[in-house]
């Protein structure tokens, strides 16, 4: 039930953070309209982040303490994740085309990290797949899910590491964070689709946990059913034996 | 009538992990690959006109990326029917090469912004640019009181 | 393609995509939940 409030509470800060974001804030000055872009894709960007962390750490809490639920954590982060990578390379081309002149380019170091990003996490989820004992699945998963992340750390810094076409941050590092390169009203419409993005997230992992735990224990149901089926089997043949000796 | 039950691996036999210990080298390799060939020059997205000028003459001709400031006061353009022609100067302060192309940018290209051109260095110093890619930085300014963006637009096909 | 149809383009993807990921999530638990009802 608190989840359902969370879910409409989710739904309107989208709407009002898209609302604002195409109607009520200024565009910017050299860039236009196409500028407005710019909230959805950062906001995107950091929750891609943030699920690949929770991917990472739910794989590590899998591994020290052996409890399933920290997996379907780990699961939930990774698909989420991916949807939001998608969507950050979405917005990002589509701002990219009308300010650069170009959809992509595989030589810049954000464009191709960040594409390597969605690449090992649609990974991740294939790999999954193809495990079916759900506690090798999990082991396997948070080895990849830890690999993974190291890239998560490069994408971010990539910018500043590497000569590339992608603008460096203009809020997330370190001498930006209290004086951010844009206007008061650029950095609201940021925090605010954020936070609205956030909330979306939240709702969104929850109801995946959810449907991982219903998964899980329809699998724990099922190899309980085949065991129940060898048991059965196995004392059949017994009584067999019995009758005939 | 005791039967023994069966123990879990009869059900799903134990896989050998060679998959994924491959899978995770590969990963590892990938990753090394992309962080330390870029820091060792093997990926250089874009040239800057003083390393590019330093190569001499063996740069002439070759396909490559320039990238720098397009230094304000140099951009003229000339749109003449079908013919379009922008020359500007990429500089990045220490040298300078001036550029010609005939294809227009987008409306975000300004003088003194960030700007990365595809092409080649002529035998006469004008490197011609076949693209030009605006980059722009991470500042962001919303527009004075009662003006539109477009009051400071370049517009590429402006004569 | 005007800038307004580049973000038109962002935007329209990234809320339907949410959007779309939400409904499917819905019906996958609805048919997880189902599936348990059977195991019964």
């Amino acid at each position: 039930m608190k989840t359902r409030i969370l879910g409409f509470v989710a739904l309107a800060a989208v709407v009002s953070a898209a609302i604002v974001g195409l109607f009520v804030v200024p565009p910017d000055l050299n860039q236009g309209d196409a500028q407005r872009i710019m909230y959805p894709h950062v906001a995107s960007a950091w929750l891609a982040y943030l699920s690949f962390g929770v991917t990472a750490v739910g794989g590590v809490l899998w591994l020290w303490r052996r409890d399933l639920r920290f997996d379907a954590v780990a699961l939930s982060g990774a698909e989420i994740g991916v949807m939001f990578t998608a969507f950050a390379i979405w917005g990002g081309m589509m701002w990219g085309r009308p300010v650069w002149g170009v959809f992509w380019q595989w030589e810049d170091p954000r464009l191709t990290t960040t594409a390597l990003l969605l690449a090992l996490y649609v990974g991740y989820l294939l790999l999954r797949r193809l495990t079916e004992d759900p506690e090798r699945r999990a082991t396997r998963a948070a080895i990849v899910g830890l690999v993974a992340a190291i890239d998560i750390p490069i994408v971010h810094f990539s910018v500043e590491w590497w000569r590339g076409l992608h603008q460096t941050a203009t809020i997330a590092s370190p001498e930006r964070a209290l004086d951010p390169a844009a206007p008061m009203v650029f950095v609201g419409t940021l925090m605010g689709t954020l936070a609205a993005f956030s909330l979306a997230w939240l709702y969104l992992m929850i109801r995946r946990y959810e449907l991982a735990r219903a998964e899980l224990a329809r699998e724990e149901e099922a190899r309980r059913g085949r065991l129940r089926a060898v048991q059965a089997a196995a004392a059949n043949l017994r009584s067999q034996e019995e009758a005939a000796r | 009538m005791t039967v023994a039950p069966p123990t879990e691996p009869v059900l799903s036999p134990p896989r050998r992990p060679w998959g994924i210990l491959v899978l995770v080298g590969v990963v590892v390799l990938v990753v090394a690959w992309l962080a330390f060939s870029s820091v060792g020059n093997a990926l250089v997205y874009y040239q800057e006109p003083h390393e590019l000028l330093a190569r001499g003459d063996a740069a002439v001709g070759e396909t490559v990326r320039l990238g720098g400031q397009v230094e304000p006061g140099s951009v003229e353009r000339e749109a003449a029917g079908e013919a379009y022609e922008l020359r500007f100067v990429v500089t990045d302060g220490h040298a300078s090469i001036p550029v010609v192309t005939a294809n227009a940018p987008t409306a975000s290209f300004r003088e003194g912004t960030g700007a990365v051109v595809e092409g080649a260095l002529g035998a006469d110093g004008v490197f011609v640019a076949t693209q030009v890619i605006v980059k722009h930085d991470e500042n962001y300014e919303a527009p004075a009181p009662g003006t539109q963006p477009s009051d400071n637009s370049f517009i590429p096909a402006d004569g | 393609m005007t800038d307004a149809g580049f973000v038109i383009a962002a935007y329209g993807v990234i809320l339907g995509g949410l959007a779309l990921y939400t409904v499917t999530l819905w019906r996958r638990l609805r048919a997880a939940a189902s599936r348990d009802d059977e195991g019964r």
